[in-house]
């Protein structure tokens, strides 16, 4: 067993080596084939039913995989940079995708980690809504186009604070109202593929993870009874 | 931190790094970072560690003087 691991992680760190001497000399297929190889061996050694890593070997895991995450940003920034310097213009959409996302993912993972997971999902809830509402009255001042723009916000904000209580009710309100934005916002579909995910990361996705949240809590809280 | 795992490995018939490891579940470099205090193992490897020693965790392992939290008035 020993012996087979050993040859396993042999093998994983061969793969990265020739990923890096001959990377881009590569055809595309066998690249992705080894790029998948060695974004996921790791992740599934660490998730799988049992992890065989100890807790000293996850410590290492996890450290490595947050410096690389800074890493990551600092050299999408760095990009981002030498394309501003260069062709004085906003860099292209896929680089707010590769920066904006991670960072957004790492925001939501640690508020949920750091606090109670049902306040959090409220917090991201009324958050959300609340900048909507902002951007409207922004965008239209205060008119009666506005007010009706408002309308389902303020329905949604309305209804999740009378059933703060209620945290089903609650978290099927905030995923109903996620899907309706999106079904609303179906012009998104037409948009670039970099900005269609951003877009989407940014708009439905924290209140789909919210009612999401919500629901869990309330399945863990029957559980628990 | 201090530790004496070393001294319950001599006393527990010169046990090994990898036997203990293997007893608690762990890699032996886990047991060695342990030992030389580079890793703060979990609540739970503690007593996984003592249980097998037979011993309670202070026993194990000990705060040095200047990590011990100051005695307020009202602590015993």
């Amino acid at each position: 067993m020993k012996v087979n691991s050993s040859i396993i992680k042999a093998l994983w760190l061969l793969v990265i080596v020739l990923l890096v001497m001959g990377g881009r000399a590569m055809p595309m297929p066998l690249l992705i084939a080894l790029l998948l190889i060695v974004f996921f061996a790791p992740i599934i050694r660490e998730f799988r039913p049992q992890t065989d890593l100890d807790e000293r070997q996850l410590q290492i895991s996890h450290l490595s995989s947050h410096i690389s995450f800074y890493v990551f940003i600092a050299l999408t920034v760095l990009v981002m940079l030498k394309d501003y310097i260069g062709k004085g213009q906003n860099p292209p959409p896929y680089l707010y995708m590769l920066l904006l996302i991670p960072l957004l993912v790492k925001l939501l993972i640690s508020v949920y980690q750091n606090y109670d997971p049902r306040r959090v999902a409220f917090w991201i809830g009324y958050g959300w809504l609340g900048v909507w509402a902002l951007f409207i009255v922004l965008s239209h001042g205060i008119s009666p186009e506005a007010l009706i723009e408002l309308t389902p916000f303020l329905a949604v904000i309305v209804l999740a604070v009378l059933f703060r209580k209620k945290i089903l009710i609650s978290g099927v309100l905030f995923i109903v109202f996620a899907i309706g934005l999106s079904l609303f916002f179906r012009g998104w579909l037409r948009l670039d593929l970099y900005v269609r995910l951003l877009m989407y990361a940014l708009v439905p996705l924290p209140l789909l993870i919210s009612g999401i949240v919500l629901i869990w809590n309330y399945a863990e809280g029957r559980k628990t009874k | 931190m201090k530790n004496r795992i070393r001294y319950y490995r001599h006393i527990n018939n010169e046990m090994t790094q990898q036997a203990l490891a293997e007893a608690v579940k762990v890699t032996r470099q886990t047991i060695i970072a342990i030992e030389k205090g580079s890793f703060n193992p979990s609540v739970r490897l503690a007593l996984k560690m003592a249980h097998v020693f037979g011993v309670t965790v202070e026993e194990l392992f000990q705060l040095d003087e200047e990590e011990l939290p100051k005695k307020t008035e009202s602590s015993p």
